[in-house]
């Protein structure tokens, strides 16, 4: 019967919420964030990759605009982590465009690329989407 | 154009000098273009919609379908809902799809196995609709949003094909059987046209003339062509009209239950609340994201279920009120409809021009810059917060008010009391999560 059909596609798209949002092994999982981390499943995995590539998201400029306060925010991991403190920085969690880049860096580095490759990647996707901070280009 | 009543018509008296004055809502439904324009308008939007879910443009700033979708559609629903009633399942591109199906050859009717378990069916499609809303984040991702939609378009396409009339409309549709349970409470309300004139037959297997259960016209216009006298709508604030037992009985008692679940799920998430619970759950459900949200929505519903079949038992000791249940979840409508406007509002206020950027951009007529987010994704606004506690107070009134009569007339004082402790409670529930700064970032 179709409606039992329905039914079973509906279910299937509980499923479908089970599956897909697990836990990346590559990832730092048993760090100790803080609340705001929690608040969206791009946020948990956003920083869960700050946490586990920080020489990453420090080679890449952000695109979210936050280059108008240039003395906070000077590449991507400062929009994660604090630059003065070091402690995680609240300012990614609300924020989509850092939480794509930073999302975008983990899939590429199961690539196995070099921070340069990852920079011009970044650079090329994210170009004319805000304007980038002042990240110096990294030599490798 | 309308299609004939030729065929479909058991036939017609009216003439040019009887026939009635039409006036307001009642001229749009008797608009000889109605509803195929705004089907053939809908439906192209949403066909824009399913391409860019699949195509995105960009997904960090907003997608155009999500946006559309879930950030202006869905929270201008319940006020739609509130000022014409079903006038949505009307005009839904959706049911535009099963119309069309219609067409297409000679039909069966729905088996009796569908009749009887689809309004239990729609319930369920209710739950499940907003687990997946909560748990695949659907404000934010594309894809899902494109798939959904692509499902409901063959639902309703398909079921047509096969049976009589809008099946999927009547008993599976989620967002049927939403503006459904709350059309009690619209100011718009149809009514049968009285049995001067015959009329068509109704997609929703209602009579146009006596029309016995409201809410279940979905407004689609097959009544009311220039030649039939179909229904009737009367426009005026209403606390809402008592259904009968075969309008509102135990299937849709248990999705006012589930709906008032679903709202206070939906409010937690707006809250730092939901940051707090996900960073205590996790851990228990393997750090997967979405299991933990569906392990917290399907608790946090089940515990709503399980408080009001307690209360509707003791309601039930105290009055033999064989309609306790029912009746109790009846009286919640009221107020789960208030916190389904107070949280659209919180949506408008803060998504709504961020929303009409994104089409902006996506529309490539306007540039785009980006911008920074806010220091504090969750915010106090005096003026919202009070626009909203005004709207949970009305709803709190009308669900007060409702708990007097239940749905079995007067109960004793005992029953009475029970059904307003229970009441109370929820509110005062989600009076607090009102008051805590909800977010802005949708």
């Amino acid at each position: 019967m179709l409606g039992a059909g329905a039914l079973v596609l509906l279910m299937a798209t509980m499923a479908l919420a089970g599956c897909g949002g697990g836990s990346d092994e590559t990832l730092a999982a048993d760090v100790d964030f803080p609340q705001f981390v929690y608040r969206s499943e791009d946020s948990l995995k956003g920083y869960r990759i700050a946490a586990t590539y920080p020489e990453a998201l420090e080679a890449v400029p952000c695109y979210c605009g936050c280059e108008q306060n240039p003395e906070k925010y000077q590449n991507l991991k400062d929009c994660f982590i604090d630059r003065k403190t070091g402690d995680f920085d609240e300012h990614a969690a609300g924020c989509a465009i850092c939480l794509e880049e930073a999302i975008d860096i983990g899939e590429w580095m199961k690539e196995d690329l070099s921070l340069r490759e990852i920079r011009d990647r970044i650079d090329e996707a994210y170009e004319g989407r805000g304007k980038p901070t002042d990240t110096p280009m990294p030599s490798e | 154009m309308k299609q004939s009543a030729e065929g479909a018509a058991v036939g017609t008296l009216k003439s040019a000098a009887t026939r009635p004055a039409r006036a307001g809502m009642d001229r749009l439904l008797y608009w000889r273009w109605y509803p195929g324009t705004f089907h053939l308008l809908f439906f192209a939007g949403l066909v824009v919609l399913i391409y860019f879910a699949f195509n995105p443009v960009r997904r960090a700033e907003g997608n155009l379908a999500t946006e559309v979708v879930w950030k202006l559609w869905w929270p201008g629903l319940p006020f739609i809902l509130l000022l014409g009633g079903r006038i949505w399942c009307g005009i839904c591109p959706f049911g535009a799809a099963a119309d069309f199906a219609a067409r297409l050859g000679s039909k069966s009717a729905a088996p009796s196995l569908l009749r009887s378990w689809g309004p239990w069916m729609g319930a369920l499609s209710v739950f499940f609709f907003g687990l997946a809303f909560l748990a695949l984040g659907l404000e934010e991702n594309p894809g899902a949003t494109g798939v959904i939609l692509i499902a409901m378009i063959l639902l309703a396409f398909g079921m047509t094909v096969l049976y009589k009339g809008r099946t999927f409309c009547r008993y599976l549709c989620p967002v049927g059987m939403i503006t459904r349970v709350y059309s009690f409470f619209s100011w718009l309300q149809p009514v049968g046209g009285g049995v001067r004139y015959k009329a068509v037959s109704c997609p929703a297997g209602q009579s146009p003339q006596s029309l016995r259960q409201p809410s279940q016209c979905q407004m689609c216009g097959a009544c009311t062509l220039p030649d039939v006298s179909g229904i009737r709508t009367t426009f005026g604030v209403s606390g809402g009209r008592l259904p009968g037992v075969r309008e509102f009985g135990r299937p849709e008692a248990f999705l006012s239950l589930l709906l008032l679940g679903l709202m206070a799920a939906d409010s937690v998430r707006m809250t730092p609340l939901f940051a707090r619970y996900q960073q205590f759950a996790l851990p228990y459900f393997d750090y997967n994201y979405r299991l933990s949200v569906i392990g917290g929505v399907s608790a946090l519903v089940g515990a709503v279920l399980a408080v009001q079949l307690l209360g509707s038992w003791l309601v039930w000791r105290q009055s033999r009120d064989s309609r306790a249940f029912a009746g109790m979840a009846f009286s919640y409508l009221p107020l789960s409809l208030g916190v389904f406007l107070a949280l659209a509002l919180q949506h408008l206020r803060y998504g709504l021009w961020p929303s009409l950027e994104t089409v902006m951009a996506e529309s490539r007529l306007f540039g785009w810059d980006g911008h920074m987010p806010p220091d504090n994704v969750y915010f106090t606004s005096i003026p919202l917060k009070s626009v909203q506690f005004v709207i949970l107070g009305i709803g709190l009134y009308l669900s007060w008010r409702l708990t007097r009569s239940g749905l079995g007339g007067e109960s004793s004082r005992g029953g009475i009391a029970s059904r307003r402790f229970m009441v109370l409670a929820a509110a005062a529930g989600f009076g607090y999560l009102f008051l805590i700064p909800m977010s802005g970032a949708c």
